[in-house]
């Protein structure tokens, strides 16, 4: 006896489930072999195997050939049933609007901001997925090992790429290409006459004829419109445009064989249009040239160039089925080794790092500039979660704390033959009904909104949202979950309530999962808390961005590109700028201080009397006279350039002077170093500067005044009283600036940049961040508060009585305000003192990647704290407030 | 032809055509692996069985109560004429292509 139940016990639950799926006319077949066997198995294998033979042998049959045997039955009950539930529930909803509006508005923010995490998500990780070899492709990145420190490159030696495609086997496919931002293109007509100039600031790019066959842009809207792949960019002085360039040139596509000028000076022929890349790829490339053309430009050694190195010249490759990464890297390495000093090699290795993290590594760059770490992504996906949970909290909690308003329903239906499945059925068609109500109030807001919040997510959303695939699938995913979530609790609740005691109201509003609601509100207002304290950090760290000092001047500084070199057009340029009255210094120099776009050089340093193995590398600036002046850079010890200065005096940074052994900067000053392998003077040392952003430290810098290196011009604006230019003012200087530009150098576009905004883009991606969170806050917040206050609305209205007689008694306003507000405060505090230290936590570690950090104070923490009671106590207080101050004698006179 | 069997159902419907009124699900694993010497699933045997009932041919019909299998009956398919004719044709087809094989020796 015993024996047979424990073997019932074994099967029962596992037959039940089979019974669930199967249909009804095999059930008793199948289920009879099944057991037939396990009795077999019993006694010959034992309980243990037979028992988990059976759940594998159950299992398998839980598979389409079965399942879709069932037939859809239609008992003719059930639709009536489902009739009299969804009228039912409509009534309700429109009965209780407030209620119905509160549920709903919460239901549809969080949809709409679920829907659009989603859509973000899915596009950043989308970025160059769809090449056909993008498993197998990687990028080859250059690490060195410099003082301990490791540093992260993406440029190659031109020779490298060569090599791999002659010597390694295990390469399916080798590319090299490299990516040139603000190119000027003037196109030329038959007779070689310009007819216009265009300034591309992004999207030149120089590949080789392999790239399309590493990226082929499979799966996306990418063809050939003209031209083809294997020919268009063999040839030397060959370019291949976009569709959206050519029109843009040409008007048209049709334009094989026309002539553009790049740079002023390398006619390309146009071998090759195709149609745009898509906006998700970390390849921008608008005007693809030959990599021949770079070839011949540079001459052949060239080819054989293992030493110079620029961090937009990168290579890609495919590695062949089942070859192994590492193998790969040590190859690379061998023939590296073979081809360098071996001081070079001992420090400087090559990795390859897949295609999938070009996007996401922060260590190595991309020609788009924009790197998505994969923490961002993650926290982008765990607030959507937490919308979820929030939006089914606030649910939950209005729909138990309703339960008790039902319970006569319930009891009635009940006693008229209901079971609590029906109950049940009906409480979750309520639920269901109110979510589709707010999903389709969602799509259309998130189509209005999508549009208007392309600034503040960062890029374009190619698809309208209803026209998406992916958009339905989320939708229809988040409506089950939220039903589930949301709607099966209540509606167990509801259908408890036994029929009796259900119909005398003898229930009190503690029923129904109390407590339950008590740990919920606490727990949403952790979550909301976390996120207002986080998002009060963050925006105080990117306001640290903008405001330090970063030791040297960014204030109304405008960089214009400078053509020509030649020191006496310098020199007039110079002087007609000055004769402008809000120009109040020029300088011209190779680089800037600092700023996300500027050119970089690298060369080496070592002090005089030192072994070529102890030379650094720093970061060669050249810079006239003004240079320092101009960006305010103070000088620690020595003297700046002055005019007569020739090409081997170097002013060095401290942190370059303290690197190369000097004691003290004064040490420093008149020693001799060696760079480049020429020597040099050191005339003076300056303070440190941030050339980089606050995510890095201060890197090794020297300064040499060498006029033929210059690149830029610095112009300082001065407002006429002495401060910063106001807008007008701003206008009219650029005007002024253009036209003598112009006048100087005809053959040129004429382009600036601010050095602020230069600067700014470095925290491009951190600003968007914290836009969104900011946002995202907010709709916290709205979703708590709505919660609460939809709460407080149904509890005050229930015990309008309850405060009357205490009115009559001699309860003040403010002591009934506090009776009912301070449990309410109570879980915000508790919910506060929950989210503090996770807070602290989450927001020190997203501290620890910047060099420069804002100091944690405590009223970082407690200012958004008190700021979510304040907020709370509004959405309670409101409520509260009309129902203590009415008179007491309207709420007791209507029974 | 107009209809197709696949190589495992021809073998389930060959096999319930042997076992005759013991063709059930167990048993024709079971005959499986003593003639065939093939481990088949349970599942995959009542797929092909519900597949040949909707081809039309097999019949089945619920058995007798018994104590084992938790009272429950079996379900006994048996073949049909339109299985038996199908079954035949097979057979007939394969030693007509297998006659054009040129007859080689391995001797």
């Amino acid at each position: 006896m015993n024996k047979m139940r424990h073997k019932a016990d074994a099967t029962g639950q596992l037959l039940r489930l089979l019974e669930w799926f199967c249909p009804p006319e095999l059930y008793e077949g199948i289920a009879g072999d099944l057991l037939e066997k396990f009795e077999v198995e019993v006694k010959l294998l034992g309980m243990k195997k037979a028992r988990r033979n059976f759940f594998w042998g159950v299992i398998w049959f839980f598979r389409p050939e079965i399942i879709l045997r069932n037939k859809l039955s239609f008992n003719p009950i059930n639709i009536i049933m489902l009739k009299s539930h969804l009228k039912v529930a409509g009534k309700r909803i429109w009965a209780r609007k407030t209620n119905s509006f509160v549920n709903i508005s919460g239901l549809t923010l969080g949809i709409v901001c679920t829907l659009i995490i989603a859509m973000v998500i899915r596009y950043e990780l989308s970025f160059d997925s769809y090449h056909s070899n993008a498993d197998r492709t990687y990028r080859i990145v250059r690490v060195s090992q410099i003082e301990g420190q490791l540093e992260y490159r993406t440029g190659v030696v031109p020779a490298l790429p060569i090599a791999l495609r002659n010597d390694l086997s295990g390469l399916e496919k080798v590319t090299a290409m490299s990516y040139q931002r603000n190119a000027q293109v003037n196109v030329i007509d038959d007779k070689g006459n310009t007819i216009e100039k265009f300034q591309e600031g992004e999207g030149c790019a120089i590949v080789d004829e392999s790239f399309f066959e590493v990226f082929d842009f499979n799966g996306t809207n990418f063809k050939w419109l003209l031209g083809d792949a294997k020919s268009a960019l063999t040839a030397p002085n060959t370019v291949v445009l976009t569709r959206s360039i050519a029109e843009k040139y040409f008007q048209g596509i049709n334009v094989l064989g026309r002539i553009i000028k790049l740079e002023k000076m390398l006619d390309l022929k146009v071998t090759g249009i195709v149609e745009d890349l898509p906006a998700n790829t970390d390849f921008p490339f608008k005007l693809l040239m030959s990599h021949a053309t770079l070839q011949q430009w540079r001459g052949d050694s060239f080819v054989t160039d293992w030493n110079s190195l620029s961090d937009v010249y990168q290579s890609y490759v495919v590695l062949r089925e089942g070859v192994s990464k590492t193998d790969i890297e040590q190859q690379i390495a061998q023939i590296h080794a073979a081809n360098v000093f071996k001081e070079i090699s001992s420090f400087r290795s090559y990795v390859l790092q897949p295609l999938a993290q070009v996007h996401s590594d922060v260590r190595f760059g991309n020609y788009n500039l924009r790197i998505v770490t994969v923490e961002s992504i993650w926290a982008l996906g765990i607030i959507g979660g937490f919308l979820l949970v929030m939006i089914c909290i606030n649910f939950i909690n209005l729909s138990t704390a309703q339960a008790i308003t039902r319970s006569g329903e319930v009891g009635i239906r009940k006693v008229m033959g209901s079971t609590r499945w029906q109950v049940v059925g009906q409480a979750i068609t309520e639920t269901l009904l109110m979510i589709i109500i707010a999903s389709a109030v969602a799509m259309m807001a998130s189509t209005l909104i999508l549009n208007k919040a392309q600034p503040l997510i960062g890029f374009d959303i190619p698809n309208e949202p209803y026209a998406d695939g992916f958009v339905w699938v989320c939708l229809l995913i988040l409506i089950v979950v939220i039903t589930g979530l949301a709607g099966i609790y209540p509606a167990l609740v509801l259908s408890r309530y036994r029929p009796v005691q259900a119909m005398k109201k003898n229930l009190d509003t503690s029923s129904g999962g109390f407590r339950l609601r008590r740990i919920l509100l606490v727990t949403q207002f952790t979550i909301m808390q976390i996120l207002i304290i986080s998002t009060f950090i963050a925006v105080r760290q990117m306001h640290l961005f903008k405001e330090v000092n970063m030791g040297f001047d960014k204030e109304a500084v405008i960089n214009v590109e400078i053509p020509n070199r030649s020191e006496d057009k310098l020199a007039t340029f110079r002087n007609d700028m000055l004769s402008l009255s809000s120009i109040d210094k020029v300088s011209f120099s190779l680089s800037l201080p600092s700023g996300l776009k500027r050119p970089r050089w690298f060369w080496d340093i070592r002090k005089k009397g030192t072994d070529a193995s102890e030379n650094l590398v720093y970061e060669y600036q050249s810079v006239d006279h003004q240079y320092l002046d101009l960006y305010d850079i103070k000088l620690l010890a020595g003297r700046g350039f002055i005019e007569a200065d020739g090409t081997d005096y170097i002013i060095i940074n401290q942190t370059l002077s303290s690197d190369l052994g000097f004691a003290n900067p004064g040490e420093a000053v008149n020693s001799q170093v060696i760079v480049n392998g020429q020597t040099m003077t050191v005339i003076g040392v300056m303070q440190d500067f941030y050339s980089n952003s606050f995510k890095e430290h201060f890197d090794k810098v020297g300064l040499v005044k060498s006029p033929p290196d210059y690149r830029l011009a610095s112009l300082k604006l001065n407002g006429p009283d002495g401060k910063v230019a106001s807008y007008d003012n701003l206008r009219q200087s650029l005007e002024y600036i253009k036209r003598k530009w112009d006048e100087h150098f005809p053959e040129s576009v004429f382009t600036y940049s601010f050095l602020d905004e230069n600067v700014e883009a470095f925290y491009k991606e951190e600003a968007r961040l914290s836009r969104l969170f900011q946002l995202f806050s907010f709709v916290f917040l709205m979703i708590g508060c709505l919660g609460l206050y939809g709460l407080v609305s149904f509890i005050v209205n229930r015990k309008t009585k309850e405060m009357a007689i205490r009115k009559v008694l001699g309860a003040s306003v403010s002591q009934i305000l506090l009776l009912f507000s301070k449990d309410y405060l109570r879980q915000i505090a508790v919910a506060f003192v929950l989210a503090t230290p996770v807070a602290y936590y989450l927001m020190s570690a997203w501290l620890n990647g910047f060099a420069k950090q804002i100091e944690l104070h405590w009223w970082y923490f407690v200012g958004p704290g008190v700021f979510v009671l304040f907020t709370a106590l509004l959405s309670v207080g409101g409520q509260t407030w009309k129902s203590a101050t009415a008179n007491p004698s309207n709420k007791l006179r209507n029974e | 032809m107009k209809e197709y069997l696949g190589e495992f159902e021809e073998l389930v419907l060959t096999i319930v055509g042997i076992l005759r009124e013991e063709a059930y699900g167990n048993a024709i694993v079971a005959e499986i692996r003593e003639r065939v010497g093939r481990e088949v699933n349970l599942s995959a045997v009542h797929v092909t069985l519900y597949r040949l009932e909707d081809k039309g041919y097999v019949t089945s019909q619920m058995g007798g109560v018994t104590k084992a299998r938790g009272g429950r009956r079996k379900r006994i398919f048996t073949i049909t004429n339109a299985g038996l004719v199908m079954l035949r044709t097979m057979k007939d087809v394969r030693i007509d292509l297998w006659k054009l094989i040129p007859q080689l020796n391995y001797e």
